[in-house]
């Protein structure tokens, strides 16, 4: 269901309105930005992948069917697909093997994280693990998915994330912050 | 939040949180950049608008241009008038005459070099002609005392009585070279239009001037006086084409001669076109398509009028005052230069095949064209060898032409292409009305050059 707000919004954008175009731009930049920093890791790259994102969405406003889904969905989605196409462009993503979880030892330095804390250390990772947590843990795309998307291995899929969470909670209890 | 226990979409909140970063900045790359984006198509439509308003301004305004030029010829016809005009033709070289002439039926008002010349007035009348009226003036001045050829004033001899009768002499000129019906429109000083393409012509010329049954009336009354799989192509274009032009006589009612004349003083046929088209594809292989042009149709032809003078027709100011007393007759040939444009708004409907390849797209066409009006902007002669306007001799519709050609489109990138299209455009019908002098029909070979959009891919 879309916000009343967002019925609007999606009219004037619709009819390719700059204003239409100006609050959505206000309104979602700051959340697609930070999917897209998710992805690539650093600000620049976001930065591009968002404004390449931002044209196809307005290029691209009346295939829009705010019946088949919300507007935050989609235009979340176009910039994911924007920033892996970066990612496609620079790794190829190795077979790993999957690695079983170890469990962090004090449960309480989890509730103390931000959420903005949490995504500066997923941007840390490195590429391949990056992409699978977030496209597991965040959007939940399943490992099926994954696997078409990266043009990967539905097992490699399930080891980058094992590997990808073990490195996490490495950094957490490494970095010492949240005792 | 239990890390351990974290499974598919569980942190979904992520996708909630907001980053800071220069807003400002990237909304104004992002404007900057959907500027930039319709620059091609602005300036396909700013060229399409171009070549339509350069059609308009063809099709809205008249440029019709007649240039008339006189040139004064004297031929004198008797052997002593010759020879002191000899004397004449050097002085009458180095002037330069305002002719005024007033005539009955017409007036003609021009600024001309005076070209005079023995070799030239020949032109006009044959040799034989020469001899005949020549013997005759000769036998008149026989009878009479000759100029002294000294005086160059022409004035007689003052010790001889000089007593030529220049009239007898003129109107036996008259009579050799020429005969007209006393029932005609034209005074003896005009000879009608149907003659004009006789000075070409010596021998048909004596004949007709021998020829009792040459009437002005066998004229009649004439009166005178042209593509990824996108489902819709929009394309402008312009062009350039050469008509060429069927004439013909209609029947009696002109002299053939006339036709001819014309048909060899033609120097400019060429067409100019702007338009636009769309284009639908149907199936994998075929497309039609309709759309708007305006065409103009540009004609250069001169006709020459021949005209000859009692000089006593003439008033004093406007002969030149080295002719004045002189035996003889004078001569004045003009020539109309007509440039005229007939203007046509079309509706084309067509077939094509396509036929791609790697780098080009070829289409064989087929076209049924509409002409939706025409309009005829000139003058013309008619018989009494008045300028008139020309519009009432060309039909305001001239039915259908058929096309056939080829076009061949180059495309730029995923949506624009550029395309040249050769085509022979065949007129079946007579452009020309009932009442107009000679029946016109036109084909056109011609060029359009343009920018196509694809739509709906």
């Amino acid at each position: 269901m879309q916000e009343n707000s967002d019925i609007a919004i999606i009219k004037g954008c619709q009819k390719q309105q700059p204003d239409a175009q100006r609050v959505l731009f206000e309104k979602y930049s700051g959340m697609l930005f930070t999917t897209c920093f998710r992805y690539v890791g650093n600000r620049a790259d976001a930065k591009d992948a968002l404004q390449e994102s931002f044209i196809r969405i307005f290029k691209y406003f009346k295939k829009f069917d705010s019946k088949k889904g919300s507007l935050k969905n989609w235009m979340i989605r176009i910039c994911i697909n924007e920033s892996l196409k970066r990612i496609r462009a620079q790794k190829t993503f190795e077979q790993l093997q999957e690695l079983p979880e170890e469990p962090i030892e004090n449960p309480l330095v989890l509730s103390q994280l931000h959420m903005k804390d949490l995504i500066q250390l997923i941007s840390q990772l490195p590429l391949p693990y990056r992409t699978v947590l977030n496209l597991f843990l965040v959007e939940g795309y399943s490992h099926t998915e994954i696997a078409e998307q990266l043009n990967i291995q539905k097992s490699n899929s399930r080891a980058i994330l094992s590997r990808a969470k073990a490195m996490i909670k490495k950094k957490i209890v490494l970095e010492h912050k949240y005792f | 939040m239990d890390f351990n226990k974290l499974n598919r979409g569980d942190l979904n909140n992520l996708q909630n949180q907001d980053l800071d970063f220069d807003k400002k900045a990237m909304w104004a790359n992002l404007e900057n950049r959907k500027e930039r984006r319709p620059v091609f198509w602005w300036w396909g439509v700013g060229l399409g608008a171009a070549l339509l308003l350069v059609g308009m301004f063809f099709y809205f305004n008249s440029d019709f241009e007649i240039k008339e030029k006189v040139s004064q010829v004297t031929d004198y016809q008797s052997n002593v008038v010759r020879d002191k005009m000899k004397n004449v033709e050097k002085e009458i070289e180095n002037k330069e005459l305002d002719l005024k002439s007033n005539f009955e039926n017409g007036i003609a008002s021009t600024k001309e070099k005076q070209i005079t010349s023995n070799k030239k007035s020949a032109k006009f009348i044959d040799k034989e002609q020469l001899s005949r009226t020549q013997s005759a003036a000769e036998k008149q001045i026989s009878e009479a005392p000759i100029f002294n050829s000294t005086n160059q004033n022409f004035e007689a001899d003052s010790k001889k009585s000089t007593k030529i009768d220049t009239k007898k002499v003129v109107n036996q000129i008259s009579k050799s070279t020429v005969s007209l019906s006393e029932n005609s429109k034209f005074d003896s000083s005009q000879i009608a239009l149907g003659l004009l393409p006789l000075l070409h012509n010596k021998k048909q010329f004596l004949e007709i001037g021998n020829n009792e049954k040459f009437d002005l009336k066998t004229i009649g009354n004439f009166k005178p006086k042209n593509f990824k799989k996108t489902n819709l192509l929009v394309s402008i274009f312009g062009g350039i084409g050469y008509q060429q032009r069927i004439l013909a006589t209609k029947g009696e009612r002109i002299n053939s001669e006339y036709l001819a004349a014309r048909k060899n003083n033609e120097t400019v046929l060429e067409s100019w076109s702007a338009g636009l088209l769309i284009d639908k594809r149907i199936n994998k292989k075929l497309q039609i398509g309709t759309g708007i042009e305006l065409v103009q149709h540009n004609e250069k032809f001169l006709l020459k009028k021949y005209e000859t003078n009692n000089i006593e027709a003439f008033t004093k100011e406007e002969i030149p005052s080295s002719f004045l007393n002189q035996n003889g007759f004078l001569t004045k040939t003009t020539e109309n230069i007509y440039q005229n444009q007939i203007r046509l708004v079309n509706v084309p409907l067509s077939v094509s095949y396509l036929m791609e390849t790697k780098n080009i797209r070829l289409t064989p066409t087929a076209s049924v064209v509409f002409n939706l009006t025409q309009a005829s902007m000139g003058h013309i002669e008619n018989v009494q060898g008045e300028v008139t306007d020309m519009t009432p001799f060309f039909k305001s519709n001239i039915g259908l032409a058929y096309r056939f050609g080829c076009r061949i489109y180059y495309p730029l990138n995923t949506r624009y292409l550029l395309f040249a299209n050769p085509q022979f455009e065949i007129n079946p019908s007579d452009v020309s009305q009932s009442i107009g002098p000679i029946s016109q029909k036109r084909n056109v070979l011609r060029l359009d050059i343009g920018v196509s959009t694809q739509i709906g891919f």
